[in-house]
Order: C-alpha cells, then structure tokens, then sequence
C-alpha cells in the first residue's frame, strides 16, 4: 500500500479551511490541494489525482454528498480513492444515506488541528489495510 | 509525519488563525442576533430560518477547533431545537422563543474565554487522573461508532474510537476503564463465526470490565458474549442511555472506596499480617487488641466488617459480638471469626450466636481477601438497597432529607457554604403521555445516571420524587452550582431518546440556594427558597437555572 500524501480538501468556509490546511500540510506533511466549493473540486481533481477526498457535508450550492456524486459521474474517482465526509453531526438517518454513496468514514466537527492529519492517515490505513 | 515542522512557527500561526476567528466570531453573533430579530418578527420567512440554522451549524463545527468548545456545544444545542422546529418536531402550541439564544451564545463564548478559572465538570470528578472515564469502542461500523462515542460524551465519558481487533491489539490495556465490544469487530474473514474461542484469549488482557454488543438479542448471543468474557450484553439498534447507565454501575462497583475492616486479635503477628494481606488489595484496615477499647474504636473507624478471634484475653469473640448488637447501628456489623479452633460445636456456636463466618488458622491470604470483598459488597449492596431510589440508583426521599440535615448541622460549625439544587425533567408528562410510562421511566433513570456520572462522590443526589430530584452540594456556594448545573442542563440537553420508533430530547430546569444566602434557614427553607427559585425557571420558559432571591 503507498503512503498518503496527496489530499484533496473542500471545504467552504474560509477559516475552517485554513486551519484544516494547516493542520494537513504543516502538522501532518501531507500534499494538500484545497478547494472552496464542489464546482471547484470538479475542475481540478484530474490534474491533482488525489488519494483521499476530503469533503465538508454541509455547503452552499453542492454540498459534499452531491459533490461526491459528481466527482463520481465525471469519472474522477477510481476504486482506489478514499473518501470521508467532514460533518458536525453524526445522526442514523445520515449515516444511512452516506452509506448509499459507499462512504463508511466521517471526520469529526470540530476536529482537533493537532491530530487531524493523523486522522486522516487512520482512515488511509483502514480502507487499505 | 513531518517531524522537522517548527512548533514555535506553528503555534504562533495557530494563534493568528484564533485571533482572527475571535474576530469573526463578533460579526457572525452579531448577524446570528440579527437574524434571530428577524424570525421573531410577525412573519419569518423561511430563507430567514434557513439562513440561521445555517449560521448556527458553522459556528458548531468549527467554534471547537479554534479553541471555543463551550460556544460550540451551545450553538449545536440551539441548532438542534431550530432543526426540530423546521421539520415540525417541536409541538406548535410550545412554538419557538428564540429569546434567550443570542444571550446563552454570549455566555458560552465568556465561559470559553474564562475556562481557566472556571470549575469545569471534568474537575468535578474524583474518579482518575484526569477526571474521566475512558471508554474503548470497538466497533467495525465508523459511523455507527461516532454516533455512540457522541452520545456516551453527553453522559461524561472519554470514547476512544477502535475499528477492530489490530488496532486493539496495539493499544495499552491498562489505560482505559471500560472496553465495548461488538463482536463482530474481529480482524477473521468470516466474522460471522467468531465465537468467544477467539475473544476470550484476546481479552484476557483486559481487567476493566467488558460489555458486548450485537445484532441479535438471543440466548445464544449473551452465552457467547459470557463465554467470552463480558461482563454485560446489549442488542442493537443500541439504547445509549440504558448502555451508560449499566457503564456508570459497573465503573462505580470497580472503584468505590475501599472497604473498611477492623481486625480484633490479640495475637500482634498475625493481625499484622492480615492486615498486610488486606491492604495490598486496597482495603483500609485497623487493628485492636484491646477488647475494652471496641465501642470507640468501632463508632471512630466505623467498620465494614470485624476480623475477630474467637479467644481473646479475658472476654471471648461471641461475648464481644453480643456487646456489639446491643448497639441498632452496629448490630447487623457482618464478623467474621479467625480461629485455630476445629471442633464442629464451637463453630456452630460461634456462628448462631452473631458470627458470619470462620477461617481458619493458619488463615489463607486469597480466602481473607475473598471473603472479606464479598461480604463488605452485601453489606453495601443491602444499605444501597434500603436508601437508595430503585430506578435512578440516586438517594430515596428521605434519606437525601436525612443528608440535606447532616450537611446543615455540620455547616453550623465549620460555617462553610453548601447548595441546595431542586431539579426537575421539563414536560415530563408529555413524554408519558406520547411515548408511554416505560419511556418516561427511561428518561428519569438517566437524569440519575447523568447525574452520579457528574457530580463528585461528596455531593448527595437524590430522587426527590416523580420526575424531581434534589442534590446538595458541601461546599459550593450558589452562584458556583447555577453554573456547574447550567454546563449540566446544557450536555443533558445533547442526549437522545427513542420512543414511538420516535427521537425526542429532554431539557431540565433547576433553582438554586446556599446556605450563605439564608443564614438563619433551617434545612426545610433551604429545599422551599431552592423551589421558589425552580419554580421561576419554569415560568420564565423552562431549560434554564434560577438562583433563589435573597431575602
């Protein structure tokens, strides 16, 4: 299994995102492309071949299921990308809805800057371990 | 990991990004404020709503990750009740007063900023290091985990997630208290026959207790989880308030205070050594050897039970029980007789005349400890039985009277302050009347564990009656516990009930009085100002802490 290094990151909010990139680039070295909004992620992810995806749930305009579905119909996951949502809660009927979309990993809101790269890694290992 | 990261450079640019949220944080409560002008307009229109719920979803996933936790839990709260009114949960008549939200973000975000000082509810705890309790999940579902490890934090534990058996085999086992397992959480391919052949060996390892979870609820499912090594056996879908409840238990049995056993023996090696014996397993132990010194050293060490030797100097050990039981308090004092006596009628002698048990000289260390454990946890479990409350585990009625006049009588002479908090369920009967009384009963069996789990061991908390309860807290003064028992309405307000197939949430309302403010009070005024005072936070909207009016 190759190491991560490359994630893709959207989020909208432009403070969380900072600090996210922070903590993911200068904490915890991993190669980070940030993007502010789903229709952004959708024009950049080919030239960047992320990972991982790292996805804010609750957005304006596409939030991060619909942006996920997107990335998907645009053929720009393969099997091998790895993907979380990004939620403040965490309630039944969501993760029910989440799983529909294949995703089984959430990133907790708030996340602590510290180890939210060690996070992150967590969830590479578990999907390829 | 990058290890050559500059933590100084780092830490530095993470104040920056607090300093500049801070900032944002002015703007953003004073739109939210705004906003929630609007929606208490005549017409508040929908995209008003929205945009609020909105406002108050940001600021609760991100408020933590800068530093402001208190302001975060409170804006999820708020967003909680707003999602609730939109989607038609909340009863129309009840409607939504928004009145009070921008003050309780205010005050959230001052508690934040004061945390320092502030008496935090992890502080409160007496039980570990650090104040917590550490629960290990081991769940295979992610999701599903991080639903649970939010809901058990309401209740005032420390979840650490586990995916499965790897990452637990990596972890240390001694540093967490409880260990919850779902058994299917194996690393073997066909988890389906992982059976406590293969959970046994792996979590041996463990001296916390262990629950299982799984999918189904049969004989066969618990029998395994037993053969495995758990302690208890929950089904899925899981019901979080019985599962913390049954975790407050077990921990509390694990770490009550240590048994208190009073060795009388006149042979001075040997008491040592049994109480050598004892305390290595962590029980307090004192020794008499003289007979005629049992009534003060009985009443000052107060004992869970006598070590006694059937032949003492001058008086024999059935004497000195018989002398005991003239005593109400002491009379049902469990004795156990060291003896090198092996005649079957001095036994039964000794034993029908007030004694419990024998052990023999030379006396075994494993049996002493054994029997001294299991009896010293009848006892506790009898008196546990007679004042304690049967659904919430908290005192009766009338034993929390008996300690609110103990606490009174010993504030008289050491003049220091205690508080008296009255604390009831808002809305009780609507959820017995919607969801049925077995309901009803879970939602007062949890303010119960939601309490023990929070309060110090100090701290009396009892079942005042129906859906009331009554705590008294030595040496708080009032304007303390309004605060200690707002952070505690807040997080009760998190936690999640099922009934009807239904989700719904409980809030509580609370008064508080001290005994500094009513110096000439007796226990009785003390209970009526804390009412009084109870009685205005249910009249001025429910889910809120008053303190009592001076007179």
């Amino acid at each position: 299994m190759p190491p991560l290094e490359k994630v893709m990151y959207v989020e909208d909010d432009p403070d969380i995102r900072e600090i996210a990139t922070l903590a993911l680039r200068d904490v915890g070295g991993l190669d980070v492309l940030v993007c502010e909004s789903g229709q952004a992620a959708l024009a950049s992810v080919d030239a960047f071949e992320p990972q991982l995806l790292l996805l804010d749930v609750m957005m304006p305009e596409m939030d991060g299921p619909e942006t996920l579905e997107a990335l998907r119909r645009q053929g720009s996951i393969s099997s091998e990308t790895a993907v979380a949502f990004m939620t403040a809660k965490v309630h039944p009927e969501e993760l029910d809805r989440y799983r529909r979309l294949g995703v089984t990993d959430v990133v907790r809101k708030p996340f602590d800057p510290m180890i939210l790269a060690d996070d992150v890694r967590a969830i590479w290992d578990r999907i390829n371990g | 990991m990058a290890d050559s990261f500059d933590t100084q450079a780092l830490n530095s640019r993470l104040d920056s990004l607090k300093t500049a949220y801070r900032q944002r944080l002015e703007r953003e409560l004073a739109e939210i404020e705004s906003a929630m002008g609007t929606a208490r307009g005549n017409a508040p229109n929908n995209d008003t709503m929205q945009a609020l719920h909105h406002a108050l979803h940001r600021l609760a996933g991100s408020a933590g990750t800068f530093g402001f936790p208190q302001l975060g839990y409170q804006a999820r709260a708020l967003e909680r009740r707003l999602a609730d009114h939109l989607e038609g949960k909340e009863s129309q008549t009840s409607g939504l007063s928004t009145t009070h939200w921008a003050e309780l973000l205010q005050k959230a975000l001052r508690a934040d900023e004061r945390r320092e000082s502030a008496l935090g509810l992890e502080s409160q705890s007496t039980s570990d290091t650090d104040g917590q309790r550490h629960v290990w999940l081991l769940e295979r579902d992610v999701m599903l985990a991080e639903y649970v490890g939010q809901q058990l934090q309401s209740f005032g534990f420390e979840v650490k997630h586990l995916r499965d058996t790897a990452a637990l085999n990596q972890c240390d086992t001694t540093s967490t208290d409880l260990l919850i397992v779902d058994h299917r959480a194996s690393t073997v391919e066909d988890s389906e026959t992982v059976g406590s052949d293969y959970w046994k060996p792996l979590l041996a390892a463990f001296h916390c207790p262990i629950i299982f979870t799984g999918s189904e609820d049969t004989f066969h499912a618990r029998l395994q989880a037993v053969r495995s090594g758990a302690r208890g056996y929950f089904a899925k879908p899981l019901d979080v308030p019985q599962l913390a409840a049954y975790a407050a238990r077990l921990l509390k049995m694990k770490d009550g205070e240590p048994e208190r056993v009073l060795i009388i023996e006149d042979d001075a090696t040997l008491a040592k050594y049994c109480q050598h014996i004892l305390e290595q397993a962590g029980m307090k132990v004192s020794c008499l050897s003289e007979p005629e010194k049992l009534l003060q050293v009985v009443s000052e060490f107060d004992p869970e039970l006598i070590l006694m030797d059937l032949s003492l100097p001058h008086v024999s050990g059935v004497e000195l029980v018989a002398v005991l039981s003239q005593f109400e308090r002491w009379a049902h004092l469990p004795i156990v007789y060291l003896s090198a006596e092996s005649s079957p009628q001095k036994r039964t002698e000794a034993l029908m005349t007030g004694g419990d048990a024998f052990l023999e000289k030379p006396v075994d260390p494993k049996l002493l400890i054994s029997l001294s454990q299991s009896r010293v946890r009848r006892v506790r479990e009898l008196k546990h039985a007679m004042t304690r409350d049967g659904l919430t585990g908290l005192m009766t009625h009338a034993s929390i009277k008996e300690a609110l006049e103990a606490e009174w009588q010993s504030s008289k002479r050491t003049a220091k302050a205690f508080s008296v908090v009255m604390l009831d369920i808002d809305h009780f009967k609507a959820v017995n009347d919607r969801y049925g009384h077995a309901v009803g009963n879970l939602v007062i069996s949890a303010v119960g564990t939601f309490l023990r789990q929070h309060f110090r061991a100090t701290d009396r908390l009892g079942r005042y009656g129906g859906e009331e309860f009554a705590l008294i807290l030595p040496g708080c003064i009032a304007e303390k516990a309004v605060q200690l028992v707002d952070e505690l309405r807040e997080a009760f307000a998190a936690i999640r009930f099922f009934g009807n197939n239904k989700q719904f949430y409980c809030t509580l309302s609370a008064g508080v009085a001290d005994s500094h403010q009513f110096p000439n009070a007796v226990p009785d005024t003390l209970i009526e100002k804390a009412d009084q005072a109870l009685y205005e936070a249910k009249h001025s909207g429910r889910n809120q802490v008053c303190l009592a009016l001076s007179d």
